[in-house]
């Protein structure tokens, strides 16, 4: 990247900063980033801050472009973006939502202690990496056709917990029970199934990854109660998402709206931000479509959950039920969704995006299981390999400002060829070994990209959270052990 | 002289590539994408027809290329040559800008090709397409980022 940004960022709350309207003719609203005055200087020199800005562009945006802060830059949305359109006038964005469609996580909860699970963390890992098909261009255990698929489509985490692929109750413990409504097989393509059929059930590659983890510290002892945790306990952490299908169902759709754009009349600063009015034909089959991948990721990760469990009774030597391996929670951080909101004391259809953003309700939301409903939502925070992840909790100010949204991770800082160059895969496996992190990889390369080194620090990104009142720290989670595709 | 080269850029990975015509650019653009995706020779014994249409060359060369990632994940794919005919069109009007390929590679082989990458697709970030006239000759250089 060139020169940083030099826009205007002024102080607008405790961390938070806002980009005038004024700062481009083509803005409609203001953007706000959420972040600390210490972060600013990298975000300056990543210049997402333009991005937040060319957001601010879309027709019937309602509140300011924001973003989260993790924020980095994206194509069109940089991730850690969120910004909500008027449902009947406004538009809907497949870069607000990015090309891994609810690319999202989740952790199950263990009764074992570290103590219990150090002797045998090697062996786990090492099961998991054997059970769980990761990698690139992986292929998965599940043989499914065309009709199947259709199914997993429309009914997501439940077709797998039907096929006995995991537990009734793991449905009330998902967001949008696992199947987000309004899905169509219809509107996905026959090039998106095509990539479906072989990869349901697969971790895929990246920054996708299967993590156990030990709960370092509480934060919050009210919520971690309500959410099982406590501290030395186990936990299990699955991150990914809808595969190739959804990479596809994006591509697909990016084409249908620089076509639509041109029909409707929409102009735009940043080609990326194609899009079409939500209440349109091309915006009604993108929403479509999306739901339907978002509810293949959903499938997919009840699939890995199910495995993990197989894992640690064969492992632990030990019946499922004495184990525990309840699903604490599982989100999505790439997705659009029609929700209500309150704006101006009217309750308003909006289609919110979350690109690298989490949703994050406060207490007493209907939307949240009944069990967490009087502390707020959890929000899952994974980190990176060899650092902490966190679980924060919803907050009703996060509902006021960001349509109840909150940071999804860490946010890279270093490009991935810098890193590769940086970090040879073997050292990273000896300083992982030395912190006493098993780490297995399908890819060196992988392993390399994605090293500690090239993201923000996590830490830095829930403090910043915490300090704007989006969500709160509920546990800091430290790995022991993980698998890389 | 590889034709391609990668650039800098945070979260994704930018390539960079050039040739004498526009159908040796757009195929050096492709020789990038499997090189970022694997290392390893790639054998070309297997051909595969490629048609896509677009309605400018930068749609041309982002439908060229995702079309190879999903040659690549259904297919499991790689390809190391290209033949490239590129025919120009209308920039109004249906999609008429077209691009026939024939692309020779072999099936991934854990045996052979590592440090496999996992590339989910060509986006229109940043993507330039610039004819540079060098001592009379055009010299034609692509720029296109990958979400990784």
């Amino acid at each position: 990247m060139a020169e940083e940004w030099n826009g205007p960022l002024e102080p607008a709350g405790p961390g938070k900063w806002r980009i005038p309207r004024d700062y481009r003719p083509s803005m409609r609203t203001d953007g706000i980033i959420y972040a600390t005055q210490g972060m600013l200087g990298d975000i300056r020199r990543d210049r997402a801050p333009e991005q937040v800005a060319n957001v601010a562009a879309l027709p019937g945006i309602v509140g300011p472009a924001m973003a989260m802060p993790d924020i980095h830059w994206g194509y069109g949305f940089p991730i850690g973006g969120v910004a909500a359109t008027d449902a009947s006038g406004g538009v809907i964005s497949p870069g607000g939502v990015g090309y891994d469609i609810n690319c999202g996580v989740r952790v199950l909860r263990t009764n074992l202690s570290e103590a219990e699970v150090r002797p045998r963390i090697g062996d786990l890992i090492r099961k998991l990496f054997h059970d769980v098909p990761s990698g690139v261009g992986s292929s998965g255990k599940l043989s499914i056709g065309p009709e199947e698929l259709e199914r997993v489509l429309v009914e997501g985490a439940g077709w797998a917990v039907a096929r006995g692929l995991g537990r009734p109750e793991d449905l009330a413990h998902a967001e949008e029970h696992g199947a987000m409504p309004g899905a169509s097989p219809e509107a996905v393509s026959r090039k998106a199934v095509k990539r479906g059929l072989d990869q349901l059930g697969t971790l895929g590659s990246g920054n996708h990854f299967l993590e156990v983890e030990v709960v370092e510290k509480v934060h919050d002892p009210v919520a971690a109660e309500a959410f099982g945790l406590y501290e030395g306990q186990v936990v299990v952490a699955i991150h990914s998402g809808s595969r190739g299908l959804g990479h596809q169902v994006c591509t697909d759709y990016l084409e249908v709206m620089a076509r639509a754009g041109r029909d409707y009349g929409i102009e735009l600063p940043d080609r990326q931000l194609a899009c079409a009015p939500v209440n349109s034909p091309p915006g009604r089959d993108y929403l479509a479509a999306m739901a339907a991948a978002a509810n293949y990721a959903w499938a997919n990760r009840q699939c890995l959950s199910h495995w993990v469990r197989e894992a640690l009774v064969e492992v632990m030597g030990r019946p499922e039920e004495r184990l525990g391996l309840e699903l604490v929670y599982d989100v999505a951080h790439n997705i659009a969704k029609i929700e209500r909101h309150r704006i101006g004391g009217r309750r308003v259809e909006l289609c919110v995006h979350r690109k690298g953003a989490t949703r994050a309700f406060g207490p007493g939301n209907p939307a949240i299981p009944a069990r967490y409903r009087a502390v707020g939502q959890p929000v899952l925070v994974p980190g990176d390999m060899g650092r902490s992840s966190y679980i924060l909790v919803g907050t009703a100010l996060a509902e006021d400002e960001t349509f109840g949204s909150a940071c999804h991770g860490a946010g890279r800082a270093m490009s991935r060829t810098a890193s590769s160059r940086q970090v040879r895969a073997d050292d990273l496996q000896r300083e992982l070994a030395a912190k006493g992190i098993v780490a297995l990889a399908a890819s060196r390369a992988t392993l390399a990209e994605e090293a500690p080194s090239s993201y923000k620090d996590v830490d830095d990104v829930v403090a910043a959270t915490e300090m704007a009142g989006l969500a709160r720290r509920v546990a800091r989670l430290r790995p022991l052990g993980v698998i890389k595709g | 002289m590889r034709g391609y080269r990668f650039l800098e850029h945070t979260a994704d990975v930018g390539l960079e590539a050039s040739g004498e015509t526009l159908d040796e650019a757009f195929a050096n653009a492709a020789a990038g994408l499997f090189a970022l995706i694997a290392e390893g020779p790639v054998t070309p014994t297997e051909e595969v027809r490629v048609k896509v249409t677009a309605t400018d060359l930068e749609e041309l060369l982002v439908h060229w290329l995702n079309e190879l990632l999903y040659l690549y994940d259904t297919e499991g794919l790689l390809f190391s040559r290209f033949r490239v005919h590129i025919f120009l069109g209308e920039k109004t009007g249906p999609p008429s800008f077209k691009l026939e390929a024939q692309v020779f590679g072999e099936k991934a082989d854990p045996a052979k090709h590592t440090r496999m990458r996992e590339v989910k697709a060509a986006t229109y970030h940043g993507l330039q397409l610039q004819q540079r006239a060098l001592g009379g000759t055009g010299r034609y250089l692509l720029r296109v980022v990958f979400d990784v």
